[in-house]
């Protein structure tokens, strides 16, 4: 029916394209077919051939290290959704960025986390922000979060084992689900719930966050709990760190709480607070 | 000092050991009486098979690694407080994925102001223990004073790092709680199976650290008194309970007071469920 | 990444100045990506003017630091005065050796001023006991490839101490992604000394704390040494390039020797070779 339409109300200038109507199809197709749009390695098994090249942990002498480690996390209340994260990239021991952005904003009401492999995260994020659009285009009207986190896990699911590296979640406010909060991962994994921690400080994220969550937080207190939940990852867990990227989706779409340099953060909290008595600020010396 | 070893305070169960223990205590408390600041020539190769094998114990052994199980999914916690040092651990004894026994006790008593916990390999934790707990009563016999946790600490790491670089190393984390019999103040630290030791106001080993340092860096403080410390283990066992993927069959928790070593209630059937 | 000399992390420096050294590392203990505690020195003194970074694996970093206290104590009973920097680097080295086919998973750095001549020494080793000589900068641990960045491109000749002391701290928060140092008003030595004597150390701030005061107690304790600058000097440019093994964890000390003094010659130039250990022994 697309296609139909596509036909006749084209302008006529834009009648000789250099893309066939067939290719066309297939760029604004929800899911590419694989061969054609992603380069191959000439070898026999595509996928353990990558994975000898990019698995530091079975192979620390491994040629491309995928920037992996992340602390991202999203809970529901009953103000809508929290969405927080870290901004540190690493690749091996390096840290090859503080200033990543982990939250991608799908569209004003929609949005992802990154964690895994930065690249299989922005690109498929983006994409499926295109995938959003073209559905509200087509069926005039926004996609559900529902519907937007199957097509990401239909995507993912088509290249298990070859490789991609992404555990994302994504968060929405819509009429007919109300806030809704999915995990998605590369093993096609795509569960809906209330609370999820993504990444290499998941656990140090899930210890602050499960002790203190509630439904019934008010807005100021879960913006808190998130940002307190992002800094004690980015504490204990080497791989994350930066800043701490605050979101808050309601049902007038997300608003943006900041990019907060962990640092102060941590002095103040520790300082103020009290807390991080691990860290002192006298040197005690050998045991 | 002869008179230490052979009329002892305690009751004749806890001194009269066999030699092997004699052994061990000949082992712990030899005199280095040479002088060796260096001979210039390179020791011969030591009893274990060679350095590269060490390194690659060290990286087969580390606690990433699935097939150290226990060392991974046995629980210890320790909080020191105001007045007292907590020590807990989950009281499943597993091999395998099997849970031989639900009421495991993972700690030893080393002296009436020091407690031991551990976790690691069968057999190994327990040898190691109660080697360690032998010693430290032998030298409370003998000196009629007990060693401060530091002082015991320390020699329970040089215990460990010996036998590090033995043929059969142990593999064995611990974690050792006390109160200074004198200065009464609490401590806590923290030993990894490679001897690495670390004082700290509240640890955790295997998993439970990754779910629990997070919790405790935003809840203890060093004040807190014993019914907070309780608290603050209620919060940290919750969450094991919610996140962690096996039954450790709830805590064993004991608090190290001045006044000695005692056995703390807590609820082990509470249901915790998921956010 | 799972090598024995990166699985707990750490790193350490030393560097030379005009009549001064000064050595630095952080103190984190980690085990892979988590943070055990922050609370673990990697630099330790053995007497006077003598100081060792040790970084590597976290047990062997106190087994040696413990070995040396032991051999050091020993000495001092038996030649009744402290070791010097270049008798101990000898010690350091033979010592390594004795572990050839077993060794410790160190990598030690040592930092002090010759006692007589108060010439400034460092040096640095690798796990079996070869000796570095360099007469500028001294790297280990597992931020090494960064710190030999700061250093090449911050340290030059004859740096007064304060310098020095910023281009160290410069060092040390390339380690740290935030930079988490200030001055610590720590002074030892008394003004009465012949020899006086600055050790200042790096540490977290503390409560109520400023990096003004740490200055004021420097210039105070300094006050009188000659090539004192307020506050010049290269200050360390916040990284990007950072070791995550070396995070929210920094300690360090300067040693600083006085320039006016009889001992001290006008930069003598320090030998650059191994001294044979029995040389020292006889």
């Amino acid at each position: 029916m697309d296609t139909l339409v596509a036909q006749y109300s084209r302008p006529a200038y834009q009648q000789n394209e250099v893309f066939s109507e067939q290719e066309q199809q297939d760029l604004a197709d929800g899911v590419p077919s694989l061969s054609l749009k992603f380069a191959m390695p000439p070898v026999a098994h595509p996928s353990a051939w990558l994975r000898a090249a990019t698995d530091d942990r079975s192979n620390p002498t491994c040629p491309i290290k995928i920037a992996h480690g992340t602390t991202t996390l999203a809970f529901r209340f009953d103000h809508g959704i929290i969405v927080a994260t870290d901004s540190r990239a690493t690749a091996g021991n390096w840290i090859a960025s503080q200033t990543v952005k982990k939250v991608i904003e799908i569209n004003s009401d929609l949005l992802g986390t990154m964690a895994g492999g930065a690249a299989d995260c922005q690109y498929w994020l983006a994409w499926l922000g295109m995938q959003c659009r073209l559905h509200e285009l087509r069926h005039k009207r926004r996609i559900s979060v529902a519907a937007a986190s199957k097509i990401l896990a239909n995507l993912v699911y088509q290249y298990k084992g070859m490789g991609l590296s992404m555990g994302t979640m994504c968060a929405g406010v819509t009429e007919e689900e109300g806030a809704a909060l999915y995990y998605i991962d590369s093993d096609g994994t795509r569960l809906q719930g209330n609370l999820f921690c993504v990444g290499s400080g998941q656990t140090f994220a899930y210890g602050v966050l499960d002790a203190e969550y509630r439904q019934d937080l008010t807005v100021e207190e879960a913006l808190e709990l998130g940002s307190r939940s992002i800094l004690a990852a980015t504490h204990r867990d080497a791989y994350s760190g930066g800043f701490i990227n605050l979101y808050h989706v309601k049902k007038e779409g997300w608003v943006k709480h900041g990019f907060t340099d962990t640092n102060p953060v941590f002095w103040k909290t520790k300082l103020e607070k009290g807390e991080f008595s691990n860290v002192t600020s006298d040197f005690s010396g050998r045991a | 000092m002869s008179k230490g070893l052979w009329a002892p305070r305690q009751p004749p169960s806890a001194w009269c050991w066999n030699l092997a223990w004699q052994a061990g205590h000949a082992r712990a408390f030899r005199l280095k009486l040479q002088v060796r600041v260096a001979s210039g020539q390179p020791e011969l190769p030591p009893k274990q098979a060679s350095w590269t094998e060490l390194a690659k114990s060290i990286n087969n052994h580390h606690p990433i690694f699935p097939h150290a199980f226990n060392a991974t999914m046995e629980v210890l916690l320790g909080i020191t407080g105001k007045d007292f040092t907590l020590i807990a651990a989950s009281k499943a004894a597993m091999r395998g994925v099997t849970i031989l026994k639900a009421s495991d006790d993972k700690t030893r008593q080393l002296n009436k102001h020091t407690l031991m916990a551990f976790n690691g390999e069968a057999g190994d934790t327990v040898q190691f223990a109660e080697y360690i707990q032998a010693n430290a009563q032998l030298y409370s016999m003998r000196n009629d004073t007990d060693l401060s946790p530091s002082a015991l600490a320390n020699f329970v790491r040089g215990e460990l790092a010996s036998s590090l670089r033995s043929r059969k190393p142990y593999n064995v984390n611990l974690l050792l709680g006390g109160v200074d019999p004198i200065t009464h103040k609490p401590s806590l630290y923290w030993l990894d199976y490679l001897a690495a030791l670390a004082p700290v106001p509240y640890a955790a080993h295997g998993y439970a650290q990754y779910y629990c340092l997070s919790i405790l860096d935003k809840h203890h403080h060093p004040d807190i008194t014993l019914v907070q410390g309780m608290k603050l283990l209620n919060l940290c066992t919750d969450e094991l309970k919610r996140r962690l993927p096996i039954d450790f069959k709830g805590m064993i928790v004991k608090a190290v007071t001045k006044d000695g070593i005692v056995d703390m209630e807590i609820d082990n059937d509470k249901v915790v469920k998921c956010a | 990444m799972s090598s024995p000399f990166s699985i707990n992390g750490g790193a350490a420096v030393a560097m030379v100045g005009k009549d001064c050294v000064a050595i630095a590392c952080d103190l984190r203990l980690g085990l892979q990506a988590l943070t055990v505690s922050n609370n673990f020195p990697k630099i330790f003194q053995y007497g006077d003017n003598v100081f060792l970074g040790l970084t590597g694996l976290a047990t062997d970093v106190s087994t040696v630091s413990d070995l040396f206290r032991y051999k050091v104590n020993m000495y001092r009973l038996r030649e009744e005065r402290h070791i010097a920097p270049k008798t101990f680097a000898n010690l350091v080295s033979s010592s390594l050796y004795e572990r050839r086919f077993g060794p410790y998973f160190v990598s030690p750095v040592v930092a002090g001023l010759e006692p007589k001549t108060g010439a400034p020494f460092i040096c640095g080793f690798d796990s079996i006991g070869c000796i570095d000589f360099a007469k500028d900068f001294i790297v280990s641990g597992t931020a090494s490839e960064q710190l030999f960045g700061m250093c090449e491109s911050l340290w030059e000749p004859d740096m007064v101490y304060l310098d020095a002391f910023f281009v160290m701290r410069g060092c040390l928060l390339i380690m740290m992604p935030e930079p988490r140092c200030a001055l610590r008003d720590h002074i030892t030595g008394a003004p009465q000394r012949r020899r006086p004597r600055c050790s200042l150390r790096l540490g977290r701030p503390r409560l109520h704390h400023r990096e003004g005061q740490g200055h004021k107690a420097v210039a105070e304790g300094a006050a009188g040494l000659e090539g004192f600058r307020s506050g010049g000097g290269h200050r360390g440019s916040e990284g990007t390039n950072i070791s995550v093994m070396a995070e929210r964890a920094i300690y360090g000390v300067v040693t600083i020797g006085h320039s006016e003094t009889p001992w001290s010659r006008p930069h003598q130039e320090t030998s650059h070779q191994a001294q044979a250990p029995w040389e020292l022994w006889q």
